[in-house]
């Protein structure tokens, strides 16, 4: 069989991954005042690895091992700049099996099971089937739900999931009705404020926490929790209120079909079970002091033990966003040690500026990166640096950047949520911009000033 | 479809008993499990072969789509975009060359031994 490498996309693929390494060569050749040889290399890596998030040659998670292999090649290789020998290089190696990593995959499995066993289904007609035939109801009962649901499995899922749900819905609308923007613009939305709530909820909250950590300014479950949370009801309810009003329902009613409950069977409630106790031994790991990264293994061990999940299943699960999370906070290491992210922080004139200012900076700054490039790439570009700025707590800040990552509402290349919602040809791109603006907007003002006043 | 690098054959499936190409598809679900189609004869009601699937797309792909991006991990917003756009044209061409292929050149060989050589992971 003839296998052709040199296509015409991979053709493409080379040159902008060349450019790229050429623009980092280039850059860490720059003789710039106050950075040592280790930090100019590194903002070389940074550099690349910020082109080839952005102009997306290939997959995300290929950037990943693309970090990894210059961080060993040019910083961590024996009497290199940052004086590393023997198998220190690893330092670099290691996020790639974080604890937060660990996190993360066990709350995909719990999703992938969830999912396999229809009980996202359950749950979303469930809910659906209470909320009556107010139109703005409607859409709250969708949105909350969307947003119930992408604090556990992924925005995308969540999406796919709802859209499904709510078109049968969104046909009965007669055409014309504005309405009809809003239940479909309400989802994505709501999922990608749905994924603030939880570590698991988005790659972005997992990325900041693995920094944290890394920084032994450690945050756990419960504590992102208590920031996340309030902010997504906060923004749900919101994002509701200006959907309805952006797009008023002319009409009062609207019936819905949606099919009859069947009894759970006991493979679904047993996933239910489990699912439930590791939520709960994740939001006690302080009382009874097994790690959250431990509990996450659990479901591992029950799910693919008892065989209610296959080798199709493990294969499927979302190996890149973990790859993509490794690969942030590696890049993150190498910036810490080699300095370059004190003097990016040092180049910003942040002394006798405002807390508050440097928060709304840092939010903004995040809003528009993950407007136009994936939340993930985001916050692996932005969270090293912010965590240095000493005017403001890295907590603080990383958290802010984080949940700021997530208010990509603007255009349907924003987030994976956005384009499936806009590839349902209700809504074009002007309608998605006019909602999501604002929302935008909103959600940037209340996470600075809920983490900024309250914590 | 120039898009494709591989060697590509395309066959019709035939019963091995009465050789007709008339089938029907008896599906099957069991919750957790992956879906399983059981290919019958519609001539003479024999067991033809049985097909385990890892996808499905109707020809409403919009909500095939929908379907299959319950089951992926996808980060990109950019990519996503570009598969929501392209994904019902490529299927529909897809099928359409497929069909060509069959009317112009079908492979001869039956359907294990095309897979037994060219595709050993494909059996289940």
């Amino acid at each position: 069989m003839k296998f052709v490498i040199l296509t015409g996309e991979n053709i493409k693929t080379l040159i902008v991954f060349f450019l790229s390494l050429a623009l980092g060569f280039v850059v860490s050749r720059l003789p710039l005042p106050g950075l040592g040889e280790a930090g100019r290399i590194t903002l070389g890596i940074f550099t690349t690895a910020a082109l080839l998030w952005v102009l997306e040659p290939f997959p995300l998670y290929v950037t990943s091992f693309v970090i990894v292999i210059l961080e060993v090649i040019f910083l961590a290789r024996e009497g290199g700049p940052l004086g590393l020998s023997g198998n220190q290089y690893t330092i670099f190696l290691n996020p790639f099996f974080d604890s937060v990593v660990v996190l993360f995959l066990g709350g995909f499995v719990m999703a992938r099971a969830v999912k396999r066993y229809g009980l996202d289904e359950r749950i979303s007609r469930g809910i659906m089937r209470r909320v009556g035939v107010k139109p703005s109801i409607v859409l709250l009962g969708m949105m909350v739900t969307t947003a119930f649901l992408s604090l556990w499995i992924s925005n995308t899922a969540t999406t796919a999931l709802m859209v499904a749900v709510a078109i049968p819905i969104i046909k009965r609308f007669p055409d014309g009705e504005p309405f009809r923007h809003a239940l479909i613009l309400g989802i994505p939305f709501a999922s990608n404020i749905g994924g603030i709530g939880t570590p698991i909820g988005t790659p972005p909250n997992a990325i900041a926490m693995g920094i944290l950590n890394q920084m032994h300014r450690d945050i756990n479950f419960i504590d992102w929790m208590i920031r996340g949370i309030p902010v997504v009801v906060i923004l749900t309810a919101l994002c509701w209120i200006m959907l309805c009003r952006i797009f008023p329902p002319r009409i009062h009613r609207i019936e819905m079909e949606l099919d009859e409950e069947e009894p759970m069977d006991r493979k679904s409630k047993f996933i239910l079970v489990v699912f439930s106790l590791v939520v709960l031994l994740w939001l006690t790991s302080p009382y009874h002091g097994i790690p959250a990264a431990v509990v996450a293994l659990i479901p591992l061990v029950v799910f693919f033990g008892l065989r209610l999940l296959g080798g199709d299943d493990l294969n499927d699960l979302g190996w890149g966003i973990l790859f993509i999370i490794g690969g942030g906070m590696s890049l993150g290491i190498a910036m810490r040690e080699s300095g370059l992210s004190q003097w990016i922080v040092g180049l910003i004139p942040f002394a006798g500026m405002n807390k508050i200012a440097i928060l709304f900076i840092f939010a903004v700054a995040a809003a528009v990166m993950t407007t136009f490039i994936s939340n993930s790439a985001t916050a692996n570009l932005l969270l090293p640096i912010v965590v240095g700025v000493t005017a403001v707590s890295a907590e603080t800040s990383a958290v802010v950047v984080a949940l700021a990552a997530s208010a990509a509402m603007i255009l349907p290349i924003s987030t994976p949520p956005n384009a499936i919602a806009y590839g349902s040809g209700l809504i074009d791109v002007r309608t998605m911009m006019k909602g999501g603006s604002v929302i935008t907007l909103i959600s940037i003002v209340v996470i600075v000033l809920f983490i900024y006043l309250l914590f | 479809m120039a898009h494709k690098h591989c060697k590509e054959t395309a066959r019709l499936e035939h019963c091995e008993h009465c050789g007709s190409t008339e089938m029907k598809n008896n599906m099957y679900f069991c919750k957790g499990e992956n879906i399983k189609v059981y290919v019958e004869c519609a001539k003479c009601g024999r067991y033809v072969t049985r097909y385990t699937l890892s996808g499905y797309t109707s020809n409403k792909t919009y909500e095939s789509l929908l379907r299959k991006f319950r089951f992926l991990s996808i980060n990109s917003g950019k990519r996503t975009k570009q598969t929501v756009e392209s994904f019902g044209k490529e299927v529909e061409q897809e099928f359409g060359h497929v069909r060509d292929l069959i009317r112009t050149q079908e492979d001869e060989r039956r359907i294990e031994e095309i897979i037994e050589t060219d595709y050993r992971e494909g059996l289940d």
